[in-house]
């Protein structure tokens, strides 16, 4: 099971800044260091909504227009940044949907579509506090993003924040907006101090969401910033490391179910566990007296 | 609790020590466990006129390698380990890594210790402790020892973990120095090299400048050993301190001070060992400090720069030998309590 490593920045909007692309983003943040990175899609809420009017094909024809789009095609591949990679074992590129969340009731459609089980992380920006309830409560995503100019207030109580810690959602405090304006700054901080004082800024993830590559600092100036942020030296330090692979983990569990095994074929194992198969095939032989093929394996899982 | 402090924070942190040694006591004590063994920078700050011909051809003759691309296990394979680790002194360490988040190998003094990410600890199968400072796991083999023999089931099993683990692949540096003399260092270079690896040969840098007439810091009982060495590390990248705070730097050169006429700067940079330095502090340690004719002591400066792994707090050892018996001893480590 490949899990990501090193650093990570789950919030690169696939809509960058049009002065640049989404790849020049990309390699900046590969050569700062970032081991994981996830491409963010963000959609509105009316995508969810399903609005029918009898014999009205005119709208029909609009409704399927506003399906979830699929992930974004790269042009560029993990194998493209492995080679400016700065450490680590390789870089990991997974793909995050966004969903601008205000009614609680709008979900079905999350839930029912097909993309969206192709997307690696499902994330939820909620606007009001009843669609924030119930993103905690309920929801199966893995992250619950704060988005400074389309949210008016929130209202949770310790409560709240508890129930979606267990459930292993995080919470996520974007940086980028800090540079951009200064009561947008105001209000990031703000928020990250009502994490801090309601929830005690457990399952925090800090990630970028910048648009231009000079948007994206140093993972360790970003750890520096959640010193400001209400988080203490260390827990800033997970924020960007231990808790991105709980979220990558998280994300693979909603998938397959909590598991301790998965099965693998022989076949389609990465190069790098070649070798159990190979192995395998030794303590086969060595049992039975005579090769016998076998297509499948059991893998632990690393959970 | 309710609010979170956002003023004053405290700085990273990190573990800083001083100690006043006799000479022989210092010897021994700057390449101990807590600093580890290998060191990326050494520089020497000599105030006055003295007789440094040996310490400047110190590491002309030294080089190290530059191994790309060298599996973990290849360095444990029988013929390695009688050729190399059992006679003779070898270092070797991963290049380029970031403590917190990277896997990383360390050949020091006889063990091998790795330090390995979560999911390879779990599919390595060997018994490992979970690091303090981050989210890995150490394992520690030694090489040395007599379990360790290349017959015995630990050596095979040892073996086979780590030859499956193509994770397990880095760039390294590595040194040797053979117990036998008549053996040529290099022979290390030669026999990597025919197995195909690619090895490149590097020698430290050396920089040595001469600085006229400046203030020196003396070492009495009220003085702070950390500021003498602000001022030593300033000096050494050739900032000037003035004696009075300064609109845009408040930094001056600590009292009491002198006058002197002549101070060597020399800087090394590459990869010394704890036998390599260990023997350049041997010969800073016989160099007499200049005298000022106070009773207040001078002194002589030798600093050690760790390896970088941990970017929050570099580690430092700098040794002061004074004219008496005695070395004040400074060193600044990452702090090994676990970090909230």
């Amino acid at each position: 099971m490949n899990t990501v490593q090193g650093f990570c920045d789950f919030n690169i909007p696939s809509q960058c800044s049009p002065t640049t692309t989404l790849k020049d983003v990309v390699l900046r943040a590969v050569k700062l260091g970032y081991g994981a990175i996830a491409i963010n899609t963000t959609i509105d809420e009316d995508v969810l909504i399903i609005t029918k009017k009898k014999g009205n094909k005119k709208n029909e024809a609009i409704e399927e227009k506003k399906d979830i789009p699929p992930p974004p095609k790269l042009n560029f591949t993990e194998k493209d940044l492995d080679l400016i990679k700065i450490h680590g074992k390789n870089v990991k590129i997974l793909h995050r949907l966004t969903v601008m969340l205000s009614d609680p009731a709008n979900t079905q459609k999350l839930i029912q579509s097909v993309n969206t089980k192709s997307y690696d992380l499902i994330a939820v920006c909620p606007t009001t506090s009843a669609a924030f309830l119930h993103a905690a409560a309920n929801m199966d995503i893995d992250i619950i993003t704060y988005h400074p100019t389309e949210v008016k207030e929130l209202r949770f109580n310790r409560k709240h924040y508890r129930q979606a810690t267990e459930r292993g959602i995080f919470f996520e405090i974007p940086y980028s907006f800090m540079l951009r304006d200064s009561t947008i700054r105001k209000k990031i901080i703000q928020m990250s101090h009502l994490y801090h004082s309601i929830g005690k800024s457990r399952n925090i993830i800090i990630s970028s969401g910048a648009l231009t590559p000079l948007e994206l600092r140093n993972p360790y100036d970003v750890a520096n910033l959640g010193l400001l942020l209400g988080l203490t030296e260390g827990e800033s330090r997970s924020a960007l490391n231990l808790s991105g692979r709980s979220v990558a983990l998280h994300a693979i569990t909603r998938k397959t179910g909590k598991c301790v095994s998965f099965i693998v074929e022989t076949d389609k194992l990465v190069p790098e566990e070649q070798w159990k198969a190979k192995e395998m095939r030794d303590a086969e032989e060595r049992l039975l007296g005579e090769p016998e093929p076998k297509k499948m394996k059991m893998e632990t899982a690393k959970i | 609790m309710i609010s979170p402090e956002v003023v004053n924070f405290s700085p990273p942190k990190s573990l800083q020590q001083t100690y006043i040694l006799k000479k022989e006591q210092a010897l021994n004590k700057v390449p101990s466990q807590d600093l580890g063994s290998h060191f990326h920078g050494i520089t020497a700050v000599l105030p006055g006129d003295n007789e440094i011909a040996e310490v400047q051809d110190f590491f002309l003759d030294t080089a190290f390698y530059k191994v790309n691309q060298l599996p973990v296990h290849k360095l444990l394979e029988a013929d390695f380990l009688s050729a190399f680790v059992k006679k003779g002194h070898f270092d070797a360490r991963t290049l380029g890594m970031w403590g917190e988040v990277d896997q990383s190998v360390i050949i020091e003094s006889g063990k091998l210790c790795l330090s390995v990410c979560k999911d390879t600890y779990q599919e390595l199968g060997l018994s490992g402790q979970a690091e303090i400072i981050s989210s890995k796991q150490n394992i520690t083999i030694n090489l040395l020892d007599e379990k360790f023999s290349l017959d015995s089931n630990y050596y095979k099993r040892v073996i086979w973990c780590l030859k499956n683990q193509t994770s397990l692949q880095f760039d390294w540096i590595v040194n040797w120095y053979p117990h036998d003399p008549d053996i040529c260092p290099s022979s290390l270079a030669a026999y990597l090299d025919l197995l195909g690896f690619q090895v490149v040969r590097c020698q430290p840098s050396f920089e040595e400048k001469i600085v006229n007439e400046i203030n020196v810091p003396l070492l009495c009982s009220e003085t702070d050993i950390s500021d003498v060495v602000e001022w030593v590390g300033a000096t050494a990248l050739g900032i000037t301190c003035p004696e009075q705070e300064d609109y845009t730097s408040s930094m001056t050169c600590p009292e009491p001070n002198y006058k002197s006429k002549k101070v060597h700067i020399l800087k090394w940079k590459g990869f010394f060992s704890a036998r390599q330095a260990k023997q350049l502090l041997g010969v800073i340690l016989k160099l007499q400090p200049e005298s000022t004719g106070s009773s207040v002591s001078s002194w002589l400066n030798l600093t050690f720069n760790g390896f970088d792994e941990f970017q929050i707090a570099s580690s430092i050892c700098s040794v002061f030998t004074t004219a008496s018996d005695i070395c004040h001893v400074f060193t600044n480590q990452t702090s090994r309590r676990k970090i909230k």
